[in-house]
């Protein structure tokens, strides 16, 4: 049974990160989880799913990802409020944000939404040393996949090169 | 190489373009139905069905189909349905979150009413005091109580007739019994003077006595001729009296008759209560149910199931749907009549608060029933207001009736009116002023009940004065849930003016009808009376003639007794005597 279900895990994982260096996995991971954890139904985060399936990274970790971060993100979701509404409120900027509101698709953006700004700005404030520790476990991994392998060289790819 | 185009691969793919748009248009109808559905119920708490709905891109309309809005408290009424509803979409504001319309059009609109119907749970406003109802009551009762009852035996010629019969009675019974009496005592005294006389010795005593028995009986009768005279001249006496008492009768019956004053205003509250009553919950209902389908108050911070969204100071702030104008053209109910109308309704918004006009709503009618409706419900401001303007110059109006139909109900036949409605909700003061006007209206009285005299309503036929024209003016004030009315009208003061007339003339008729009567009444028991005496005069006459005529025999008969002597009595004839 449990041999069963490592197996199963084996398989998804060698789906995920086969043929997709730990930078792609990374960024792939990153955007995933920035969608997860902001709202849904705003440009932001159809924004960053275009963005998900236009780079080349590995959109099926992204999606994972997302939907992981999607009920992480109800944890989240206060500390995003209050920073959302400390941003703002922020009062030299009302007048910029009014302007980027009244905009045409200003609305759509979804930006005055408080979790909205909060989850962006805590995206933004964590993506690159997520991005960093996601390579590097990424890089780990393939190297334990790689060694353990009977037979075959390690992989070096250009991205897990220092 | 060949030009021409691959078309087994063009033409597959335009196929699928094709299918995929009409599919694409297929669920944004569905879509669009869902959300008009979700967003009617949500603004009018009522049952909203929307038989279809297409989402039109090359005209970038919406088109609604088959929209019917039931009534919040009846469901199985239907409030408001259209034919169809079709609001073309201003794709620029689409681009600020918001759907614009700037020229709708909705055709075939049936509307039953123009709020929904009064839960019948719901306590009714007391509109009018009660105390003054009760007092038009009471006064109709005295009213019908004046020409119901018997006023005759009241009349003083009819009582003291009557009271003078009865003394009678008992006086003539008086000398009967004495007469009789008389009689009885004279043929007792004679049958016993006639058994002393066989043997005047032993009744000596007796014979001696008689003289005095015989004069004590004869001032009997002399004292009882002199009473059965003082009889005869009371009835001479009473007679003129009765005469003499005939001229109060009159004044006594238009006394008894006189009809208590009564305030037009009141007995005018008294008729218009139940219908001005139901006008008038209506008129207060439609604004609470405005109040209700547009709740008043600052608009909050829409709270979303993630954060919440704020809004920047000059930012640009507006509701989410935004109707500019609407074209409406169906049928309504005015007075149990479909009538055509058309108009427009304007500024209608999904958050009132966030657009800084009022939703305007303008009906016209045109043909014989020409009305005029403005609605304007304002919740830019801090204060909710709401107006509502009718201005019918000629509503035709089916048979009324006003009143209780067990007490006194009027008839008002069909006729023409002219209806002006001002109605002005402020925050919660409510403030307005209806009049209505019908012209040449024949009233019709019905005096219900026990009340339903015969002489009185002929009477009260004739007064009304036929095919007069009503003004009804009825001013609001106080709060919208505890409103007040001062009602004015001219159907109270014709009605209490009719009455008074008819029972003027009712009064008039039974006064003579009385007077008459009574006068006929004492007239025979006076004859009836004066026969009784004559006889009674003739009988008792006989009878103190032929007890004066027994006691003169006795007293001849008897007259004079002496005391025997001892030769009349002792001496016995000679044996020889010749008479021995």
């Amino acid at each position: 049974m449990l041999f069963d279900f490592v197996a199963i895990l084996r398989q998804v994982v060698r789906y995920f990160v086969a043929n997709s260096a730990p930078g792609h996995l990374a960024a792939g991971f990153t955007i995933g989880m920035a969608i997860g954890l902001a709202p849904k139904g705003n440009l932001i985060a159809l924004s960053l799913c275009v963005v998900l399936f236009s780079i080349r990274c590995n959109r099926g970790l992204g999606l994972a990802a997302a939907t992981m971060f999607s009920f992480v993100g109800t944890w989240t979701d206060p500390f995003a409020h209050k920073l959302g509404d400390l941003a703002l409120s922020f009062e030299p900027l009302q007048a910029t944000y009014a302007s980027v509101f009244s905009l045409p698709l200003g609305p759509w953006i979804g930006f005055n939404n408080t979790v909205v700004t909060g989850a962006v700005l805590t995206t933004l404030y964590v993506a690159y040393p997520v991005f960093w520790i996601m390579r590097q476990f990424f890089t780990a991994v393939e190297s334990l996949a790689s060694s353990r392998r009977p037979g075959c060289i390690p992989q070096v790819t250009l991205e897990s090169t220092p | 190489m060949s030009a021409s185009p691959r078309w087994h691969r063009i033409v597959p793919r335009v196929l699928s373009v094709i299918v995929a748009l009409l599919a694409v248009q297929y669920l944004a109808g569905l879509a669009v139905r869902t959300l008009a559905v979700n967003y009617g119920k949500a603004a009018t708490s009522a049952s909203v069905n929307v038989a279809h709905a297409r989402v039109s891109p090359l005209d970038r309309s919406l088109v609604l189909s088959g929209l019917k809005i039931a009534d919040p408290s009846r469901p199985e009424r239907t409030l408001l349905s259209a034919d169809v509803c079709e609001l073309p979409i201003n794709l620029g504001s689409l681009l600020h979150k918001q759907a614009v319309v700037d020229r709708g059009r909705i055709s075939g609109l049936q509307v039953a009413s123009l709020a929904p119907a009064k839960n019948s749970r719901q306590d009714r406003i007391r509109w009018f005091d009660s105390a003054s109802q009760q007092s038009v009551e009471n006064w109709l009762f005295r009213l019908s109580n004046k020409f119901e009852r018997t006023l005759l035996e009241e009349l003083p010629s009819v009582a003291r007739t009557d009271a003078f019969c009865k003394r009678w009675d008992s006086e003539s019974r008086s000398l009967d019994a004495r007469a009789q009496r008389l009689e009885r005592y004279a043929s007792d005294l004679s049958e016993t003077v006639e058994a002393a006389e066989t043997n005047p010795l032993r009744n000596d005593t007796f014979f001696q006595e008689l003289p005095a028995r015989l004069a004590s009986l004869q001032n009997d009768i002399a004292a009882f001729d002199a009473d059965l005279k003082k009889v005869s001249a009371s009835l001479d006496d009473e007679r003129r009296a009765i005469v003499a008492g005939r001229r109060d009768d009159e004044q006594v019956l238009r006394d008894r008759l006189r009809l208590d004053a009564i305030d037009g205003d009141a007995l005018g509250n008294y008729l218009l209560e139940e219908v001005v009553g139901a006008k008038l919950d209506e008129l207060v209902g439609f604004f609470h149910w405005t109040r209700q389908a547009v709740p008043p108050g600052d608009v909050k911070t829409s709270t979303r199931s993630r954060g919440e969204d704020v809004f920047f100071a000059g930012g640009r702030r507006g509701p989410g749907v935004l109707i500019r104008s609407l074209r409406l053209d169906g049928t309504m109910q005015i007075a149990g009549r479909p009538v055509k109308f058309h108009g427009t309704l304007s500024d209608l918004a999904s958050t009132p608060a966030l657009h800084n006009g009022p939703i305007r709503l303008h009906l016209s009618t045109a043909g014989p029933l020409s009305m005029d409706l403005q609605v304007a419900i304002d919740r830019s401001s801090g204060q909710p207001r709401e107006m509502l303007l009718v201005e019918c110059q000629r509503l035709v109006l089916s048979e009324q009736s006003l009143g209780s139909a067990d007490k006194l109900q009027v008839k008002l036949a069909p006729s023409i009116a002219a209806m002006n409605i001002n109605v002005l909700l402020e925050g919660d003061n409510l403030s307005g002023d209806i009049q209505f006007v019908q012209s040449n209206v024949r009233m019709t009285p019905l005096l219900g009940g026990e009340s339903n005299s015969e002489p009185l309503l002929t009477a009260l036929f004739d007064s009304l004065v036929p095919d007069k024209s009503f003004s009804t003016r009825i001013l609001l004030a106080g709060t919208l849930d505890s409103p007040t009315c001062q009602l004015s009208s001219n159907v109270g003061s014709t009605v209490v003016d009719a009455i008074v007339r008819a029972a003027g003339r009712s009064r008039d008729a039974r006064v003579a009808m009385l007077t008459a009567e009574a006068g006929r009444r004492v007239d025979e028991q006076l004859a009836s009376l004066e026969r009784k005496a004559s006889d009674q005069q003739a009988k008792l006459a006989r009878c103190t003639r032929s007890v004066s005529d027994n006691l003169e025999r006795i007293a001849w008969g008897t007259s004079p007794r002496h005391r025997l002597s001892s030769e009349k009595v002792g001496r016995r004839l000679p044996d020889t005597s010749l008479f021995r």
